[in-house]
């Protein structure tokens, strides 16, 4: 007796109960293989057999409760058919499952009331269902017009049903869609994932990837082999690589990465309890714990689970790339110029369309010279071609166990920095030599940030693809408007820029702060490629400070002398400065999309402007309004005496170097300026005062740079003869000859104010020296004193005097760092002065114990010191002159203290 | 309750969020903005080209405290942002109906 409708209903319900809690147990025990090891491909598979079970057995059970004609139909004239990921039996835990109902038009009215109780069924279960109910016709009609459609139906499998029904629709199917027009497919494909590529990440180094859909996840995989199917009618990779269309090799690591990401996705699906396919940062950490990975000292466990991550993903995509392209049938160009002689450049290489490669007759050759390696390169950088992948990965090969100091030699330093200088595609051409591992061959700490992580919240990139992105940036910003554009293509030695910014970051991954690391890598960088001096400082600078602007910019007042004064101190050169501040905007740029807004870029141009000034000591077109604006300030001070007009006043201004009008107060500028009126020629005016803010003697001597040779070593003698300490002094010749030069003394002969007397004395002992009156060596024998009470340190830091050569386009600058001692600018000065240089400007500062000088000089005729060799004697005279001198301190005092203690 | 709006030099960030908090603010958001106020915008020469900055970086902080708390907090602000030169910024303050902290359900003060 066949029972009433209600209970029909009540059992299906319990039937349909029972299932669903076998599916969620089914669920559990897998989670708890997964667990103990189980593999991510059997997870797939048993999943995939237990869902089949199910929807076979539904299948059946419909079939047997219908009536006989719907049985006849559902045997002869139907069929259930697997579609996409479901049909290559790849169902991860929580994947969609994808079904689709086929018939013949003689099933009549049993097609869709069959199918009806069998999804109803899924989606009862809880399942994410796709479903469709398809005649064959209906579905080379719609694969014509659905690109989803068309590919999800290539993965058909069978599953209950007609056997026959099925067979016909693959041939029908495959003859007719998948066979056709496979070119269109493969480019609509290309430009459907490169759509995804946008939305997912652009690339494989993203700190929080989509499994599936980002660069180099499950999707790319799904690529080669839908390329594969249609070009070669293969299904899987075992297929492609049997028939030897996919290399043993690339099969390797495609099955590896494959299984890599298929586990990884069952634990995101089961940890998140639904299609959770985002590898988040908690996620991380947990699968890296899982995986047994363990922090070590400078690399925690979860960077070291996610540099494997990277490592499978960018293998798996740079194959799929490649495959896919080989799918590709040839373009008439690219058809045409195969036939036509390959052209080939520079002995080596050979050209064919876009591509660089090198004929297989020279291979060993090419890969055996590091110079030739370089080379190769450096033609795709200049000719803006791309290197044949093959030819890239046979690089990479050979290059695992050839050592890196085969290319630390000139040659290959040489051409590196061409690449590294550009123009063209710098940041594509270490990209290919990063894929090769040739870049960590000339770096070779690029070898240890491949793939790896910033565990933060801030940056998107690993850290390789964060450094060769900025030097993308870095070269983006050239072609831009705006300041910054402009800064960027003002910058001479680019290659310095992009150096940097290839390894500003490399010190990360370590336990001490990345910007001291840095700076030793850059110090061993500089070292390896031969640099000098100049260029190892600047290298070295910009890698060690790379913060330093942003922090600056960021979150201090670049009104504030105080904070814009060292900043100017530190950066030191406006070339300097310009780098400094076109890697700043590259770094934050190479953050992630929309890091670099317009408010970050115009603190840092505002403080870049500001700085300008302050390291060039030039004049520069922007000081015109400031210098209009200054005038009416002095005008407004010098109004209730000399009553200077504004065109006089103006004029003047334009006699000084921009340096001291940024760094003089109007009241100060009116007093040098009223001085300047009442001086004759033949004449020097000193005043000297009493500073009660700075608790120092103010000394302005104002003369003709022509009155003397060494006007500024004759004042510093004085000085010292005086038994005076000079802080602080700014030397300023103006372009006119007229040399406004201020010193800040200390005088250690009397606490506080020095009585008027004292100062006068000292005035005019500088005039007379000047005048000619007197000569200051007989003032310093006679004024020579035992070393100042002042405590001396024993030791003695190293004396430094570097030239700079490269900052300024009309002086070489002279940098000394020395201990102070009394006297010693004198010492400074006068071997400046007995090597016949002239001094145009000095900034004297002195940090307790030591003093940082800087010295802008030019010979007699007032041109640049040029020859090399001369340079160094300069520097070598100094230094050993501040030696002699320091010395001989030490020496009397410690004939001081020994005659004392007798 | 009042909504404090505050327009800030952005390098004064730090020290008026120190400050804020030390007075028991709970909360702020941040963000960065441009603009521009009797200060206007000025224009900048870079090798003969003139570049007019129309809007100035400034950053804008946003409370949310009860009304015994403002003045308090105007005080604060005034006093952490203030560098005496032209361009220090603004503050606002508007009234403030409604406050709902989405987890909890929590409305008013408490919400705060």
């Amino acid at each position: 007796m066949a029972p009433d409708r209600e209970t029909l209903v009540g059992l299906l319900r319990k039937t349909e109960g029972d299932a669903a809690s076998a599916l969620a147990e089914h669920r559990q025990t897998l989670q708890q293989r997964l667990m103990e090891g189980a593999s991510g491909a059997e997870i797939m598979a048993a999943l995939t057999e237990f869902v089949d079970g199910l929807i076979v057995g539904r299948y059946r059970n419909v079939m047997r409760q219908a009536g006989e004609e719907a049985q006849v139909a559902g045997a002869q004239h139907c069929c259930l058919v697997a579609l996409g990921g479901y049909g290559r039996r790849e169902l991860a835990p929580y994947s969609d499952i994808d079904v689709m109902f086929l018939y013949r038009e003689e099933a009549g009215e049993a097609a869709p009331a069959l199918s009806r109780e069998v999804l109803h069924h899924l989606w009862d279960l809880g399942f994410q269902v796709g479903h469709s109910v398809r005649t064959i016709r209906d579905c080379t009609e719609l694969a014509a017009k659905d690109l989803t459609i068309r590919t999800s139906m290539m993965e058909a499998r069978f599953l209950a049903g007609s056997p026959q029904l099925f067979q016909e629709f693959h041939r029908r199917y495959f003859r007719q869609v998948v066979g056709r027009r496979t070119d269109r497919f493969i480019e609509q494909k290309m430009e459907e994932r490169r759509r995804e590529y946008e939305k997912f990440g652009e690339t494989v180094y993203l700190l929080e990837p989509n499994v599936k859909k980002s660069k180099g996840g499950l999707r790319d995989l799904h690529m080669l082999q839908w390329a594969g199917m249609a070009r070669f009618q293969a299904a899987t990779l075992q297929d492609l690589a049997d028939r030897g269309i996919l290399s043993r090799q690339d099969f390797l690591s495609l099955t590896e990465a494959r299984e890599f990401l298929w586990r990884i996705r069952a634990f995101l699906h089961f940890g998140a309890d639904m299609a959770q396919e985002i590898l988040s940062f908690d996620e991380q950490i947990r699968l890296a714990s899982l995986y047994g990975f363990q922090d070590r000292s400078h690399l925690l466990g979860v960077e070291q689970f996610m540099q494997q991550y990277y490592r499978h993903t960018m293998g798996l995509h740079e194959i799929s790339v490649r495959f896919v392209d080989r799918c590709r049938s040839m373009p008439a160009w690219r058809r045409l110029t195969r036939f036509l002689p390959a052209t080939k450049v520079d002995g080596c290489f050979e050209v064919a369309g876009q591509c660089l490669t090198v004929p297989a007759g020279l291979r060993t050759r090419v890969l055996d010279s590091p110079e030739l390696l370089l080379r190769l390169f450096e033609m795709a950088r200049s000719r803006g071609l791309k290197i044949d992948t093959d030819l890239l990965d046979e690089i990479h090969r050979h290059l695992d166990g050839v050592s890196d100091e085969a290319f630390r030699t000139p040659k290959v330093s040489r051409v590196f920095l061409r690449i590294l200088t550009g123009p063209g595609e710098v940041a594509g051409t270490l990209e290919a030599m990063h894929r090769a591992h040739l870049l960590e061959k000339l770096i070779p700490v690029f070898a240890t940030v491949r793939g790896l992580m910033q565990f933060n919240q801030y940056h998107k990139y690993t850290v390789d693809e964060h450094s060769l992105l900025a030097v993308a940036k870095a070269e983006a910003l050239a072609r831009e408007p705006g300041i910054i554009g402009e800064v960027c293509r003002e910058i001479r030695r680019r290659d310095l820029l992009h150096l940097a910014l290839l390894l500003h970051d490399l010190g990360k991954g370590r336990d001490a702060d990345h910007s001291e690391v840095g700076k030793a890598i850059a110090e061993e960088a500089a070292a390896r490629l031969g640099f000098d001096e100049q260029e190892t400082r600047t290298l070295v600078f910009l890698v060690h400070q790379h913060l330093l602007m942003a922090h600056t910019a960021f979150r201090r007042d670049p009104y504030d002398e105080k904070v814009l004064l060292p900043f100017a101190r530190a950066v030191a050169t406006p070339e300097v400065l310009k780098k400094l501040l076109v890697l700043t905007a590259a770094d934050i740029a190479a953050v992630g999309p929309g890091v670099l807004t317009k408010w970050k870029e115009s603190l840092l141009i505002e403080l870049y402007l500001r700085t300008l000034p302050e390291v060039s000591g030039e004049r520069t077109e922007a000081g015109l309004d400031r210098l209009k604006e200054l005038a009416g300030e002095v005008a407004h001070e010098l109004a209730d005496t000399e009553a200077g007009d504004l065109g006089w006043i103006e004029s003047q201004l334009g006699q000084f170097p921009l340096r001291y009008l940024h760094g003089t107060a109007p009241k100060r500028i009116a007093a040098h300026l009223r001085a300047v009126k009442r001086l004759q020629a033949g004449e020097a005016l000193v005043e000297g005062s009493f500073n009660e803010e700075r608790g120092a003697c103010e000394y302005t001597v104002i003369t003709f740079n022509d009155l003397t040779p060494g006007i500024f070593s004759k004042i510093a003698g004085v000085m010292a003869a005086q038994g005076l300490q000079i802080l602080d002094a700014q030397i300023i010749t103006r372009h006119d000859g007229v040399v406004v030069d201020t010193f800040q003394v200390s005088d250690p002969d009397y606490a506080g104010v020095p009585p008027i007397e004292r100062l006068t004395a000292t005035a005019a002992t500088i005039v007379k020296v000047l005048k000619g009156e007197e000569a200051v060596e007989r003032l310093m024998s006679r004024g020579s004193r035992l070393p100042s009470a002042r405590r001396l340190p024993t030791s003695r830091q190293a004396t430094e005097v570097q030239i700079d050569n490269e900052t300024s386009d009309r002086f070489t600058i002279i940098d000394v760092f020395a201990d102070d001692r009394q006297g010693l600018l004198y010492i400074i000065t006068h071997a400046i002065f007995q090597l016949g240089l002239s001094v145009h400007a000095a900034r004297i500062s002195t940090r307790l114990d030591q003093v940082a000088d800087v010295f802008y000089v030019t010979d007699q005729e007032g041109a640049k010191i040029a020859a090399p060799a001369r340079l160094e004697t300069i520097r070598a005279t100094i230094e050993k002159e501040i030696d002699r001198f320091l010395d001989q301190q030490v020496d009397a005092l410690e004939r001081v203290s020994s005659g004392s203690s007798s | 309750m009042k909504l404090i709006e505050a327009i800030i030099k952005p390098f004064k960030l730090d020290e008026v969020k120190d400050a804020l908090l030390e007075i028991g603010v709970q909360g702020m958001t941040v963000t960065e903005v441009k603009g521009f106020g009797r200060q206007k915008g000025h224009k900048e020469t870079y090798r003969g080209t003139e570049y007019t900055i129309e809007f100035v970086p400034k950053v804008k902080v946003e409370v949310a405290v009860a009304d015994s708390l403002v003045p308090r907090v105007l005080e604060t602000i005034t006093r952490s942002a203030k560098t005496g030169s032209i361009g220090d910024g603004k503050i606002f303050v508007r009234d403030l109906s409604a406050a709902v902290r989405i987890r909890t359900g929590e409305t008013g003060e408490t919400a705060l």
